[in-house]
């Protein structure tokens, strides 16, 4: 098939294919998609469906990238417990985008044990749209969080930052420039590159590792 | 209207001409000290004097104007100008390191007591090559580094930016400053593109090296995009730079004027060195509206074609009531940034104080 010269997607080669999966939990069908070898990330999407982001699919060249259906439901943390324990991760940095951000820190504040690092893209967790009883309990999670603000987000704007810095006991905000809410679409090679560096190196991810050099 | 004194840092020996870069072989340490010198009194009488404003400017390997980091020069003037505000008018934004600007501006907001203006700017074309940025990005470097200032001076918390031209993994700067949310931020608009940009950002405007008609379709245009998102700036977002040179006499205005180059033909720093200036007009750098921004940097006319083109103020105080009022009527700008020639001696000190004590308080009430 002929490449289509505008599909960046269809240049890279780098990138693995994603497969469908299906696990069951609590009864319930979760349908997942799942690319790359690596550190596993587990993304819970804004929508709460398992389409790939374009910043997934580059990330997915170095790890292993599970998009996972949210899980619903009275107890859906537990259920994403479960969801962990039956893709076999022995351990994950969890990523969860919008809405979905109040599940994942939900989460990683019950049974950590399969959690390194929380990722958190254009989090509503917290603010007008946010779960007031969760904003207390921030302090009690002591896991490494990356929390991702588009400068143009009218939905999670960047001045909400702040109040995740306040409240995070490890928390790290970083701004991307010129991103709408829709981050890891608008941006994906400054996302994948963020998320990439903070999944390796958690909160010592402040430092450099980029050479600087330009000729040998 | 207010009123802005700029004193170039002109160095005031021999030095070669009709080249960029410009070579030092000439350059004697004694005559820098002392053209700094001259600048920081000049300044300290055009405040004492009565001047709204005083203004700095970022140069680069020319003799014409030593101040390539005017952020030093600025932090001199928060000590010895007691009154006047002190704009950055300013730090060429795009070939720096914007949160060491975010910083540095801070400093001098702090150590000024809130006197700061903040002018954030492009640079002159040649000025890419001087740390070697690529010209063809400079609006896309500018935008951002505008926009990651803004977020260094109002952020409380420390965050991290991961920007197309700027990385960051975490921001929190000491001292923040004075004015809150930060100082007011101008930028030059003499393109359409930076129209849009002032407008959507609710930002001020300056002009320089231009003419007074060019300017006025250009603040035209910005004042309606700034409608169409939804606020009217005032006179006091538009400033506009000139020459100045206020006397007892009109003709000895103008032949003081002659006397110091203003009347000859002068190809300016951006046109000196045309394989730097074809380069960089190749690169896009100039926008959509190149051939207009290309001809407002050529050679200058005579000295009465430049009053008539509003790029000079000069004879006695009612003659430049007349000229300014006429400029204020055509532009709407609220602050006029006066470039003096400042090599002139007493001359240049009388045209200083004779136009803060005679024509300052008159533009106000204009």
């Amino acid at each position: 098939m002929p490449k289509d010269p505008d599909d960046k997607q269809a240049d890279t080669g780098q990138e693995p294919a994603f497969a469908d999966g299906v696990i069951e939990v609590g009864g319930a069908r979760l349908r997942y998609r799942a690319a790359g070898d690596g550190p596993a990330l587990v993304c819970l999407q804004g929508d709460g469906g398992a389409t790939p982001t374009r910043a997934q699919a580059l990330l997915a060249a170095g790890h292993r990238v599970i998009v996972l259906e949210t899980p619903r439901g009275d107890d859906a943390a537990a259920g994403l417990s479960q969801a962990l324990a039956a893709l076999v991760i022995d351990r994950c940095t969890l990523v969860g985008a919008s809405g979905a951000a109040t599940l994942v820190l939900d989460a990683a504040l019950g049974d950590a044990s399969r959690i390194d690092a929380v990722v958190l893209v254009a989090p509503t967790a917290i603010g007008a749209n946010g779960d007031p009883a969760l904003e207390p309990r921030l302090a009690q999670l002591e896991l490494p969080v990356l929390a991702l603000f588009g400068t143009r987000d009218r939905v999670a704007p960047s001045t909400l930052a702040r109040r995740y810095r306040e409240l995070l006991p490890n928390g790290h905000i970083v701004l991307v420039y010129d991103a709408a809410h829709a981050i890891d679409s608008e941006r994906p090679e400054a996302t994948a590159e963020v998320v990439a560096d903070f999944v390796a190196h958690h909160e010592r991810f402040l430092v450099t590792r980029t050479s600087g050099m330009i000729h040998p | 209207m207010k009123a802005a004194l700029f004193c170039t840092t002109r160095y005031a020996g021999p030095a070669p001409k009709g080249v960029w870069p410009v070579p030092a072989h000439t350059y004697s340490p004694e005559i820098a000290q002392q053209s700094m010198q001259r600048t920081l009194s000049q300044f300290r009488l055009g405040d004492e004097a009565g001047f709204d404003w005083v203004t700095v400017a970022e140069h680069h390997f020319a003799p014409f104007s030593m101040s390539p980091n005017p952020l030093i020069l600025a932090g001199a003037l928060t000590q010895t100008i007691k009154r006047a505000k002190i704009a950055l008018l300013g730090p060429d934004i795009p070939i720096l390191n914007p949160v060491r600007v975010a910083e540095e501006i801070s400093m001098l907001d702090t150590m000024s007591g809130g006197r700061v203006i903040a002018g954030l700017m492009r640079g002159t074309p040649n000025e890419y090559v001087t740390y070697n940025v690529n010209p063809a990005e400079s609006r896309e470097r500018f935008k951002e580094a505008v926009q990651l200032i803004r977020a260094a001076w109002s952020e409380p918390q420390p965050f991290g930016w991961q920007g197309r031209f700027f990385q960051y993994r975490s921001i929190s700067i000491w001292p923040r400053p004075i004015q809150q949310p930060h100082p007011p931020i101008y930028i030059s608009a003499a393109s359409p593109e930076s129209g849009d940009f002032a407008a959507e950002n609710r930002l001020g405007i300056g002009f320089a090296f231009t003419t007074v008609q060019m300017a006025s379709k250009a603040a035209d245009y910005y004042r309606q995009r700034a409608n169409e998102f939804g606020w009217t700036p005032t006179p006091d977002n538009v400033i506009y730079r000139l020459g100045m040179h206020c006397t007892d006499d009109d003709e000895e205005g103008i032949e003081d004027m002659i006397a110091a180059g203003g009347g000859q033909p002068s190809l300016g720093l951006t046109m000196t060195n045309k394989a730097i200036e074809s380069a960089v007009a190749e690169s896009g750098y100039y926008g959509r509206d190149i051939d207009t921004q290309r001809a407002r940097l050529r050679s200058r006319g005579e000295v009465r074609d430049r009053i008539d083109k509003g790029q000079v103020l000069v004879g006695t105080p009612d003659t430049i009531i007349k000229q300014a009022r006429r400029i204020k009527d055509m532009l709407g700008c609220g602050i006029l940034d006066l470039s003096i020639a400042v090599q002139m001696g007493d001359k240049t000190l009388r045209s200083i104080e004779k136009f803060g004590t005679e024509v300052v308080p008159r533009l106000h009430e204009l």
